[in-house]
């Protein structure tokens, strides 16, 4: 071969796989330039941050990148292999689980883990699927998709079946999955459609109970209803139990809120004659009403809770949030975090702990409870993005097991990032 | 394979002229355009400092650091992209038809090569490969060539300098040419070729079976894309979300490798079969 006649050609080769060559060979260097993040311990002991992983944004100049931070370091999206990163993954670890383990099972289930439920022995998952608008019968028609995996046997059943009275819905969506013996508890949010014919009411609980052999529908319940709202007041219902949560529940918690229109400052000529939106609540809007709905799985009993005064006065300010037989009341005052938690079995408060964040002014804590662990995780609202507190307390002891620091180290020593949490997961 | 590189060659050097033009238009536009446009913000940026006598640090406010960023949004800097991209999609065509309606009809020489005739083919396909890769490979190089210049140009406090990683990923375009990984660079280019192939064997059809060929070489293409997107049909309306990620990557894999498969073994056939001079 001449190398004289090919030298054009051979020059242009080299100048690609040198260029490409080079620019990719970088590139796989750049990924492991990234900051490393981790915990710098205060006080306490290390162990407790084993159950605690933070996802956060990274922000430094051009760069966005998603990273997860748990005790042995922080990992960048960039720093995953090439087909984790290429598809992504679910954002629910939970679900990546039962798509490692139960890799068949989960073909075609999408959603979040409030359509699962998990025990020892089998895995559920139930969603409601809009079936659409059907011509001939002129119905809208929902269907309950259900799949039980039996985990010994690695076997599953299945089944589709209408809702009832689909067409009376706009939109269903399931918010728990529960196993009580030998019966399986779906339990939706229904809004009524304008098909209804029911002027009254605009949203409805349901609670529908299948046998677990079957899977054939056996009780549907309708556990609380708001009615419609109008420009003088609406109501408003929120799901308080933890919707991230698969493991057996004995409760399912339901906030209502009734918003009414206040006493009408002067300045209320302006509103008159102007349409407002029923779902923007404006600012003379005060909540009359707040109650706490709790429906036992047991016995399919739908009560209303007896908070002490103390505790209903929390509704409004406090975050709730729910464990097991414990309700939790986090209300965030200057500089500290009071957590009371009330036992609806034995409607009695059960403990009162005031936790302190050691710094005056912070953004919203994530705050997560897991057990008899607090995980409070605080920004400061000055030096945004940069200094982030991690703190862990025993809740029935109000002990601080450890404080510290998230602490960014960056390979090229600027200071020139921020970092914002966006979800925290204790399991 | 002698034959083989010895038909690349050939038809390397017989663009070449063009291809020549194609690098000189990019380099120059790219760097005009730095120039320009970093003229153009210090004017924007003395006027606002001594014709409006702002502070700097209003000025600042106002106007904003300048960027690569803003010289990548460009017609200097995108223009002999499009120009590069749209030559070669031309050529894409205009290096099959060359051979036949040329001054004398080439492409009877070249089918009497004594080779067997798919290494025509394969030149030609490894010709544009090796083309796209060349102005890939230019346009890499202009990358830190036309930040270079906006350093000279602009004063440090008054830019952001960037690495060649963050212009790429600031600007949504450059990402499909230079993709963050080289697992992902093999894919978007294996696509590419693919396509290229694909665009062969319909011009094929057409030398084959002119008139009827054209309709002969669409229901080709028309086919090897739904080939090609089949498995992601599946996903989406047969079977939902069936398939895991990886295995969707996988079937994609098959499915491109039957596409090439395809095209090539049809192409052979119309080579040696039906090609009409």
């Amino acid at each position: 071969m001449n190398i004289k006649r090919y030298w054009k050609m051979i020059a242009t080769l080299s100048v690609i796989v040198l260029t490409i060559g080079t620019f990719y060979i970088q590139s796989s260097f750049a990924a492991s330039e990234f900051p490393d993040i981790t915990f710098k311990t205060v006080s306490g002991s290390e162990e407790e941050l084993d159950n605690l992983t933070i996802n956060a944004s990274y922000h430094e100049a051009e760069l966005y990148q998603r990273v997860t931070i748990n005790r042995q370091g922080s990992t960048f999206q960039e720093q995953l292999p090439f087909y984790e990163r290429f598809f992504g993954s679910s954002m629910y670890p939970e679900i990546n689980r039962y798509e490692k383990d139960y890799r068949n099972f989960m073909r075609g289930k999408v959603g979040g883990t409030n359509l699962f439920f998990e025990d020892d022995s089998v895995l559920v998952y139930a969603d409601v699927m809009y079936e659409g608008y059907n011509h001939n019968t002129r119905i809208t028609d929902y269907s309950f998709n259900i799949d039980v995996l039996d985990k010994q046997a690695v076997e599953n059943h299945s089944t589709e079946l209408s809702v009832p009275n689909g067409n009376d819905y706009a939109w269903i969506s399931v918010e728990d999955v529960q196993i009580v013996q030998d019966k399986l508890i779906v339990i939706t949010r229904n809004q009524l459609s304008n098909r209804s014919g029911d002027e009254e009411k605009e949203e409805e609980v349901h609670g529908y109970t299948f046998d677990l052999e079957t899977l054939k529908l056996e009780n549907n319940q309708e556990l609380l209803s708001i009615p419609r709202g109008d420009e003088e007041s609406f109501s408003r219902l929120s799901m308080m139990n933890d919707n991230l949560n698969v493991e057996p529940e004995k409760y399912f918690l339901i906030s209502k809120v009734v918003m009414e229109q206040g006493v009408l400052e002067e300045s209320h000529e302006e509103y008159e004659g102007t349409e407002m939106e029923v779902n923007e609540a404006p600012n003379n809007m005060i909540a009359t009403e707040q109650s706490i709905f709790v429906y036992d799985y047991e016995t399919a009993k739908m009560e209303e809770l007896n908070l002490p005064n103390e505790l209903e006065s929390l509704l409004e300010s406090a975050r709730v949030t729910v464990q097991n037989n414990l309700i939790y009341f986090m209300n965030q005052q200057e500089g500290s975090l009071e957590v009371t938690s009330y036992n609806i079995e034995t409607e009695q408060i059960d403990i009162e702990q005031t936790f302190n964040l050691n710094r005056t002014s912070t953004h919203e804590p994530f705050i997560k409870i897991n057990q008899d662990r607090l995980y409070l995780i605080t920004a400061s609202s000055e030096d945004i993005g940069k200094d982030i507190d991690v703190m862990i307390a025993s809740l029935s002891t109000g002990e601080l097991l450890y404080e510290g620091k998230i602490e960014v180290t960056e390979k090229d020593n600027s200071t020139d990032y921020e970092l914002f949490i966006n979800d925290i997961d204790t399991k | 394979m002698n034959r083989y590189i010895k038909l690349v060659n050939f038809e390397f050097n017989r663009f070449l002229k063009i291809y020549l033009v194609l690098i000189g238009i990019t380099i120059a536009s790219q760097i005009l355009g730095a120039i320009i446009r970093s003229n153009q913000y210090l004017n924007d940026m003395n006027d606002l400092l001594y014709e409006q006598l702002m502070t700097r640090e209003a000025a600042l406010e106002q106007l904003g650091k300048i960027s690569f960023y803003h010289i990548t949004q460009t017609v200097w800097f995108m223009g002999p992209i499009a120009i590069c991209i749209v030559t070669l999609l031309i050529y894409m065509f205009f290096i099959w038809y060359r051979d036949w309606f040329g001054k004398n009809t080439f492409i009877y020489r070249l089918l009497m090569l004594p080779t067997a005739r798919i290494n025509v083919y394969f030149a030609k396909a490894t010709t544009i490969l090796l083309m796209v890769f060349g102005l890939v490979a230019i346009q890499l190089l202009m990358l830190p060539v036309g930040r270079r210049v906006l350093q000279w140009m602009i004063p440090v406090d008054f830019r952001v300098d960037q690495t060649i990683r963050e212009i790429l990923t600031s600007f949504d375009y450059l990402m499909i040419l230079f993709p963050s990984t080289f697992y992902e660079f093999v894919i978007h280019y294996a696509i590419g070729f693919a396509v290229v192939l694909v665009v062969f064997t319909a011009i094929l059809f057409e030398r084959s079976f002119r008139w009827k060929g054209i309709v002969f070489g669409l229901i080709f293409g028309a086919f090897a894309v739904t080939i090609f997107i089949f498995p992601v049909i599946v996903q989406a309306f047969i079977l939902p979300e069936f398939f895991y990620p990886i295995e969707l990557f996988a079937l994609e894999c098959i499915a491109g490798l039957v596409v090439v498969s395809l095209s090539i073994w049809t192409s052979n056939y119309l080579l040696k079969k039906k090609i009409r001079v």
